[in-house]
């Protein structure tokens, strides 16, 4: 910019140039979003992986000869669910350990049994609910060994493998995010790019007459990469504002509906410096692919 | 200040426009580059102000040779040549004041000294009016004053000025030439291409004739030029 306002390439007076914030503020608002969505997918896997590390689940199939006296076999799975709860409890690291009510059981069955199917008939094994306190003092070997003395095939799950696969998952979730942040940001200095070689094309004239002058080719690229890095910022600003805005207003529409969300529903405070280095990061690129750009036409000038 | 030996030159694959051009033009020289349309007067100054580089021959100016020059190292001479191009080639989106500043901030110029040089020499050649003005609201004559004031504002050891009178009449013609041999005699070298035979008879400079894109002898000045009558350009001195 001169002295009195006015560049010495009259970018203003050129549409790719006029046009550059609107499409990387759209662009910069995608990524924020796409951004917003891998950082939350990030507190997801966090949060599950914290909630499934903390619990184990017993579970005690019925005896083998429930069908021959089934008040008996009730009696011997009552004493075994007893037992197996007083193991745990006195096992290091545990916090607690609680039977689920059978009530519990009938319920988490009845998406698969449906509601006319009496679960009560059936030969249920009891579950128990484990709280850990400190997994690293778990010796989950000696445990499995303790439980199938007093309850014959007695199954513990420490969720490792669930947890493993969920966690795999979101974090595949996690990089097509980046991706998406990656490509689009490729699209933004793209832009530039095509942008910077019209304006090149469109200020031709003023360009040489500022070689002729005496400009180097820093000099004129640098016209340029203000004019890039004004536009980037101009766009990505507003691009990733509304992009925030937008993900707090959906953050506050899911928690409005009251369900009960695996995860946090807005971005945590730390989150936040990311979704705000979009336009600046945007913004930088910018100003390299324009300079790059400028320098790499104007040595094929005279 | 500036040799050529032997100079060729031509447009990408395009026959030669020059041939075999040689001559020698000491520092504090006035020269009028003559010929007609399409001789390749336009051509000579395009070499001499680091437009092109020759397809033949050796170039020196200020005593650098131009055929072991980088492109990196052609700024700091181009800032040493000051040009007066046939259409002006002012940029119509700047004031005169703008216009006039710019071979200053590309040289990295302070504000300071920018403001004082540009509005000095804007007043020295009528203009202190429009400093504002935009071309397009200037007539031709102002216009060519602008585009002298940006060829002469960094004080160029070399001035070319490319058919300066011909956008003009007569009478600003003189006016112009007159500024021209002002800044001569402050030292500065300077080259005028013309057509303008008149014109050129009015004054004894030597000549550098072209035809068909070869130089001929250096003829002699002929009749001795009139006294300059005041043009209102104030051609006092300005330093």
């Amino acid at each position: 910019m001169s002295a009195r306002g006015r560049a010495i390439i009259p970018f203003a007076q050129d549409p790719a140039g006029r046009l550059m914030p609107w499409l990387i503020g759209f662009m910069t608002f995608v990524a924020g979003l796409a951004l917003a969505g891998a950082l939350l997918l990030h507190d997801f896997a966090e949060s599950w992986s914290q909630g499934l590390a903390d619990s184990m689940t017993v579970q005690i199939p019925p005896p083998a000869d429930e069908m021959g006296d089934a008040v008996a076999a009730e009696a011997r799975l009552d004493r075994a669910v007893e037992d197996a709860v007083r193991i745990l409890a006195d096992a290091p690291g545990i916090a607690a350990a609680e039977p689920l009510p059978g009530s519990r059981i009938q319920a988490l069955l009845e998406p698969w049994l449906g509601e006319t199917l009496d679960p009560a008939s059936l030969p249920l094994p009891r579950l128990i609910a484990v709280e850990v306190a400190d997994m690293q003092e778990v010796d989950l070997a000696v445990l499995r060994q303790q439980l199938q003395t007093v309850a014959p095939g007695a199954a513990l799950d420490d969720h490792g493998l669930w947890r493993a696969r969920l966690v795999a998952f979101l974090q595949s979730l996690q990089l097509v995010g980046l991706a998406v942040v990656a490509v689009v940001i490729l699209a933004a200095a793209t832009v530039v790019l095509f942008a910077t070689r019209g304006g090149l094309l469109a200020h031709h004239e003023t360009i040489e007459l500022l070689h002729l002058i005496g400009a180097s080719d820093n000099f004129i690229a640098r016209q340029f990469q203000r004019q890039a890095l004004r536009a980037s910022l101009k766009g990505g600003l507003g691009g990733a504002l509304i992009a925030g805005l937008t993900v707090i207003g959906l953050g506050y529409a899911a928690a409005a509906t009251g369900a009960e969300l695996p995860g946090p529903a807005v971005l945590d405070w730390p989150d936040w410096p990311y979704l705000a280095l979009l336009p600046l990061a945007t913004a930088l690129l910018s100003h390299l692919a324009a300079r790059r750009t400028v320098l790499r036409s104007l040595r094929r000038m005279p | 200040m500036i040799r050529f030996e032997n100079v060729g030159m031509r447009y990408g694959a395009g026959p030669e426009v020059l041939h075999d051009v040689s001559f020698d033009l000491p520092p504090g020289a006035f020269r009028f580059l003559t010929g007609a349309s399409g001789a390749g007067k336009s051509s000579l100054l395009k070499l001499m102000y680091l437009f092109h580089r020759p397809s033949r021959g050796l170039i020196n100016i200020f005593d650098r040779d131009l055929s072991t020059l980088s492109r990196d190292e052609l700024p700091e001479l181009r800032q040493r040549i000051g040009v007066v191009f046939q259409e002006f080639r002012l940029l119509d989106h700047l004031s005169a004041f703008e216009n006039v500043a710019l071979p200053l901030r590309v040289a990295g110029r302070s504000e300071g000294q920018i403001r004082k040089h540009v509005g000095e020499l804007l007043e020295w050649v009528g203009l202190k009016d429009h400093l504002n003005a935009r071309p397009a609201t200037l007539s031709g004559g102002q216009k060519q004053r602008v585009a002298i004031a940006r060829a002469v504002i960094s004080r160029p050891a070399l001035l070319l000025a490319d058919e300066p009178t011909g956008n003009v009449d007569d009478r600003i013609a003189m006016r112009l030439l007159y500024l021209l041999e002002a800044l001569n005699k402050q030292g500065a070298t300077v080259v005028v291409a013309t057509h303008n035979q008149a014109l050129i008879d009015r004054f004894d400079y030597q000549r550098l004739h072209l035809e068909d894109g070869v130089l001929h002898a250096q003829t002699p000045p002929r009749a001795p030029r009139p006294e300059p009558r005041g043009g209102g350009l104030g051609l006092g001195s300005r330093r």
